[in-house]
């Protein structure tokens, strides 16, 4: 009986595990969408863009990796860095798709939580 | 290197727990449910362990998941004897009276080789000393040698019983066996006056055996049980 409870329990806290990691996922997903948003507006408004990719960058290496690295492949998130890489240089040489690789940003980041969600298509 | 190394004693110390938590028939014969299990285990820490762009999480999780799961399947299995057949599969009896049960070794696909094989291991090489021969659900071969082959004991030294095969389970826990009646040539309802006779209920039956003349042995449930 004291095996049956253990393993109840764990299986409790694996199911509380899951929910916790979709509720951090979407919750750092808001987050870096507020500082994409931020970013977008800074450089449509001519604003000073590069304190807002730095304050990008410092969230996302202080707060989204070391929140998520615990659930999320390694991969997904190199991807995010380097696109978030990307984005400095691309507005020192005004690159035109400046907006498009924060929306690329954007939709990763959008991905990693879709693949958090138990969703049958994606459990099959 | 550091952290290959830590998840290492990481998984390591997690693989301890699970076969721990799995119980002490983990160690010993392995039925198929607790094999796959194991191989599930193995495989999945040998990853976890070796790449580290995969978190940590990821190969714990399924450890975990399968071992409570095992743990969980052997509780409802304790509970229901049609589940532990359908997981375990059911002990198969392929020598009764000193006969091969030439059939029943074909649907198990043993060889004749593979029986020997077996019983060589525990000792007999001649497969006309053997009585009455089961493979168990984890596929290792019980043998009983006939009466005039078995060790002298004090008991067979004052009344040498004829050859006869081991009793059979015909009630347990609280639930008629099928299988046992038929060896043991008792029907249902001859069991049932015997009960009655002893005022217990099929219910309050922990073992019911029969030995091949139809002499019962009843062992009733512990009260509280």
């Amino acid at each position: 009986m004291k095996r049956l409870i253990i393993s109840l329990s764990i299986i409790a806290v694996i199911v509380m595990v899951g929910i916790i990691a979709i509720y951090s996922v979407g919750e750092k997903n808001e987050r870096l969408y507020g500082h994409i948003e931020s970013v977008l507006a800074a450089y449509d408004s001519g604003e000073d863009v590069g304190a807002e990719l730095s304050g990008l960058r410092a969230f996302f290496e202080n707060e989204y990796v070391r929140a998520l690295g615990a659930f999320v492949d390694d991969d997904r998130l190199a991807e995010i860095s380097v696109s978030i890489d990307r984005l400095e240089p691309m507005y020192l040489s005004d690159c035109d798709e400046f907006s498009a690789e924060c929306f690329a940003i954007r939709s990763l980041a959008e991905n990693i939580y879709l693949n958090e969600l138990p969703v049958l298509f994606r459990i099959l | 290197m550091l952290i290959v190394f830590i998840r290492g004693i990481i998984l390591y110390v997690l693989v301890i727990f699970s076969v721990r938590l799995m119980g002490k028939r983990q160690i010993g014969e392995l039925s198929p449910s607790e094999l796959v299990i194991t191989i599930l285990v193995s495989n999945i820490a040998t990853l976890a362990m070796e790449d580290v762009s995969v978190p940590l999480f990821t190969g714990i999780i399924p450890i975990l998941t399968l071992v409570c799961l095992d743990v969980l399947a052997s509780f409802i299995c304790l509970k229901s004897r049609r589940l532990r057949h359908a997981i375990s599969g059911k002990p198969k009896v392929i020598i009764s009276n000193g006969v091969i049960d030439q059939k029943q070794l074909k649907t198990l696909r043993y060889s004749v080789d593979d029986l020997m094989s077996s019983l060589r291991t525990q000792g007999i090489f001649d497969i006309n000393q053997v009585q009455y021969a089961v493979v168990e659900t984890t596929g290792a071969i019980s043998a009983l040698l006939k009466a005039d082959q078995l060790p002298l004991t004090p008991k067979t030294l004052s009344s040498p019983e004829a050859p006869a095969d081991p009793p059979q389970a015909v009630i347990s826990d609280g639930d008629f066996i099928k299988q046992g009646e038929k060896a043991a040539k008792l029907s249902e309802k001859e069991i049932l006056l015997e009960l009655k006779r002893k005022h217990l209920e099929v219910g309050d039956v922990f073992l019911c055996t029969a030995d091949p003349d139809g002499t019962l042995h009843i062992i009733p449930k512990e009260k509280g049980d």
